[in-house]
């Protein structure tokens, strides 16, 4: 690069030029910032800001009354969102401890020769390309007990006679979502780590195999460390996207029976647009914020070799 | 010279002006969208103002796009579907305009009573009823033949009886099936079997009393039609409207509570297994004599911040008024508003048990009418859950919600009480 550009100030108005340089960069970027600012960092401020406000319909506009942090007192006196925020916790711990594994498998028995594997893959990423509703709805169906293909199946090889009330049942419709959610987060996770594999040199495999390593030596020594900054993207990734776990909920069973499917996204969404109480609903959203990010903040502490590797 | 131009171009630009098309707005769900399109052509060809429709994926997504156009000055939309439930608080926000001046004693006369009325607030009425439906309670004739009825009973007990005949002759699994969901389905259920029991929701100064005697009886009645009676399917803890639906059209249950004109869907075939074999009876009620059903009337209303006023008045009229609700009724099954509707030769051919529908329409009870119906619902939509999932006891569940309804009201009061200052 030298070579082909004469040194700085050689030529005359060198350092003008710079600055032209310079304020044209800005200008590139102004169109982004401005959007980034409406679109993204003005919402989180004002979200903030209204945090720690009553926001009440005050007829043709919204009056704003200072309450200091009585919204998240309020929230965190509630014990509804308690329940929530456990229901969201099981939902993000078994992405985590079984979603990651099952994606990890799963990778691990795509990434090899297989007849019909461009097929294979296209149907193992389907849940992750379906849209949400298409999801839940998908899932409605199955946990249907009267219609569902879950009850068919098992009454069809005699494993019940009795019809399994999927969704009625507090304990068990937990559970079913829980494993309805898991289908859509283990196929993000056999993409991510099907990225990953692929990142590794085969030369690493064959020397391996060479010094005589069996499958298990080859994954547990290989596969797995070399895999671990993918492993982190994951559980980052999968604590994040699953603390906002929102459609499936909403559109199978609503929070019920019993409250005893309530997220925390679930919470807000009524709080702020069947109650309208935004500064609550805010608040709710700054608390979830901040747990999340304590959370990512942890990972990073523990997981410092791995970001470097990212 | 110049003078003369200018005030030539000003003359030019009032003519203009003066012959420009007035244009309202207005939004809608996706519901019978082709027949609103059609219809406001048909506007525009008669009075030269055109409607546009801002369309949304689901009805009650329009509420808070209705509440972000009224927050900044209610121009966006200037006319606009308004639920019964949503009257008072629009009313209190000044989002609605009342059109009093407008309703004459003629259309007032001609209103059916329940559909105006949730309309009205505090002595005003803010719409045009349209869609005024209410749950009918259908039944299938021919299933209950089968076990020596010709007709539905009218208490509770007595259908309570038919459902075990019917289940014990093996007609069906369970006699019946309803929208329990966590949801608005499950409030409005419940209205239903609570003023069938001769309850209600609150006394005139907003203390609740559906945690009454009679309020639990009604919840208790609906656990033990789901455990003690086993006579309806314990799917309808999850289900919503559509798939209790379902259930009637497949034939897998008896009877059912149905929005609408059921029987026009009940006898497609092509939504239909059970063509020609429902009917509609009164709700029954514990002691034959409340057979009152759950009301949601909707009406076409008019946004404070329209520009256009009475072309927005002529556009509701030419759309929910007595003429307009007969061709909705005819050509898009919209249930009227208006008893001349009603009575039109045209509609009853079209409507099967129109007579019987319109008996039940006497006997209708409008969900609470408060500004703060919305977070009340949901609350007691999960505290009804609770005690149909048998997570607390109907009285639990009833005081539990009451004690919300309370603390809901008296928030409410004190921050409007401040906002008024």
């Amino acid at each position: 690069m030298g070579g082909i550009f004469p040194p700085r100030g050689l030529l005359s108005g060198g350092i003008d030029v710079e600055k032209k340089k310079r304020r044209l960069g800005y200008l590139f970027i102004l169109p982004s910032l401005v959007i980034i600012f409406f679109v993204l960092l003005f919402p989180l401020l004002f979200a903030l800001y209204m945090s720690f406000f009553d926001v009440v319909f005050a007829g043709r506009s919204m009056k704003f009354y200072f309450a200091g942090f009585e919204n998240y007192l309020k929230v965190l006196k509630d014990q509804s969102w308690w329940q929530s925020f456990m229901n969201t916790i099981y939902f993000v711990l078994a992405d985590i401890f079984i979603g990651i594994p099952l994606g990890f498998i799963s990778a691990l028995a795509l990434n090899r020769k297989l007849p019909l594997r461009s097929l294979i893959i296209g149907i193992v990423m389907l849940p992750y390309i379906l849209p949400p509703i298409v999801h839940a709805l998908i899932w409605k169906w199955i946990y249907n007990a009267d219609y569902g293909f879950l009850n068919a199946t098992l009454f069809n090889l005699g494993i019940t006679k009795e019809t399994i009330l999927w969704l009625v049942n507090p304990k068990l419709a937990l559970i079913s979502l829980i494993i309805a959610n898991l289908w859509q987060g283990t196929a993000f996770a056999t993409i991510i780590y099907l990225g990953g594999l692929k990142s590794i040199p085969g030369e690493i495999f064959e020397a391996a195999q060479i010094d005589g390593a069996t499958k298990w030596h080859i994954t547990k020594d290989i596969v797995i460390p070399l895999l671990k900054p993918f492993t982190f993207l994951l559980l980052i990734m999968k604590t994040i996207l699953t603390f906002k776990i929102f459609d499936l909920v909403y559109a199978v069973t609503g929070g019920g029976p019993a409250g005893s499917t309530k997220v925390v996204s679930l919470e807000i969404y009524y709080t702020a647009f069947n109650a309208f109480k935004f500064g609550k609903a805010s608040a709710m959203s700054y608390i979830l914020l901040g747990i999340v990010a304590i959370i990512v903040a942890f990972y990073q502490r523990f997981f410092r070799t791995e970001i470097e590797m990212l | 010279m110049i003078r003369r131009s200018f005030a030539l171009l000003f003359l030019g630009v009032i003519t203009v002006l003066s012959f420009a098309v007035v244009e309202l707005n207005t939004i809608l769900g996706p519901g019978d969208l082709d027949y609103y399109i059609a219809r406001n052509q048909e506007f525009y060809e008669k009075t030269g103002i055109r409607v546009n429709i801002t369309v949304v994926p689901y009805g009650r997504d329009v509420v808070p796009k209705l509440i972000a156009s009224f927050l900044a000055g209610g121009s966006e939309y200037d006319v606009f579907i308004i639920d019964c439930i949503d009257v008072p608080e629009f009313v209190e926000n000044g989002w609605v305009l009342p059109v009093d001046q407008w309703l004459t004693e003629d259309l007032k006369k001609d209103a059916v009573p329940f559909a105006l009325d949730g309309m009205a607030y505090k002595g005003h009425w803010y719409g045009l009823p349209s869609i005024s439906e209410w749950k009918s309670f259908v039944y299938n004739k021919k299933m209950i033949e089968k076990v020596g009825y010709k007709e539905f009973p009218k208490t509770w007990d007595e259908v309570v009886k038919l459902s075990k005949k019917l289940q014990e002759a093996g007609v069906v699994k369970y006699a019946t099936a309803w929208s329990w969901a966590p949801k608005e389905c499950l409030v409005c259920d419940f209205v239903a079997i609570l003023s069938s029991f001769g309850g209600k929701f609150f006394d005139e100064d907003l203390n609740p009393v559906f945690n009454d005697e009679k309020g639990v009886q009604a919840l208790q009645f609906m656990v033990d039609m789901l455990y003690k009676h086993k006579i309806a399917n314990p799917s309808s803890l999850s289900w919503t409207e559509e798939d209790v639906y379902s259930a009637m059209f497949n034939g897998d249950v008896v009877y059912a509570m149905m929005w609408g004109l059921p029987l026009v869907d009940l006898n497609n075939p092509e939504l239909s297994r059970v063509v020609g074999q429902c009917d509609i009876a009164l709700m029954p009620s514990v002691d034959g004599k409340h057979p009152y059903t759950v009301s949601g009337p909707m009406g076409w209303a008019i946004s404070y911040g329209t520009k256009h006023p009475k072309e927005a008045w002529e556009y509701i009229k030419f759309i929910a008024g007595p003429e307009g609700a007969l061709d909705a009724a005819i050509k898009a099954g919209v249930v009227p508003g208006w008893k001349s509707v009603f009575e039109n030769e045209e509609f009853k051919k079209k409507v099967p048990g129109l007579d019987k529908m319109f008996e039940q329409a006497m006997y209708v009870i409008h969900r609470p009418r408060v500004p703060w119906y919305h977070e009340f619902s949901r609350v007691l939509a999960e505290e009804l859950h609770k005690a149909l999932a048998r997570e607390k006891t109907p009285k639990e569940a009833l005081d539990a919600a009451a004690e919300a309804a309370v603390k809901i009201r008296e928030e409410y009061e004190k921050t409007h009480e401040k906002a008024s200052k």
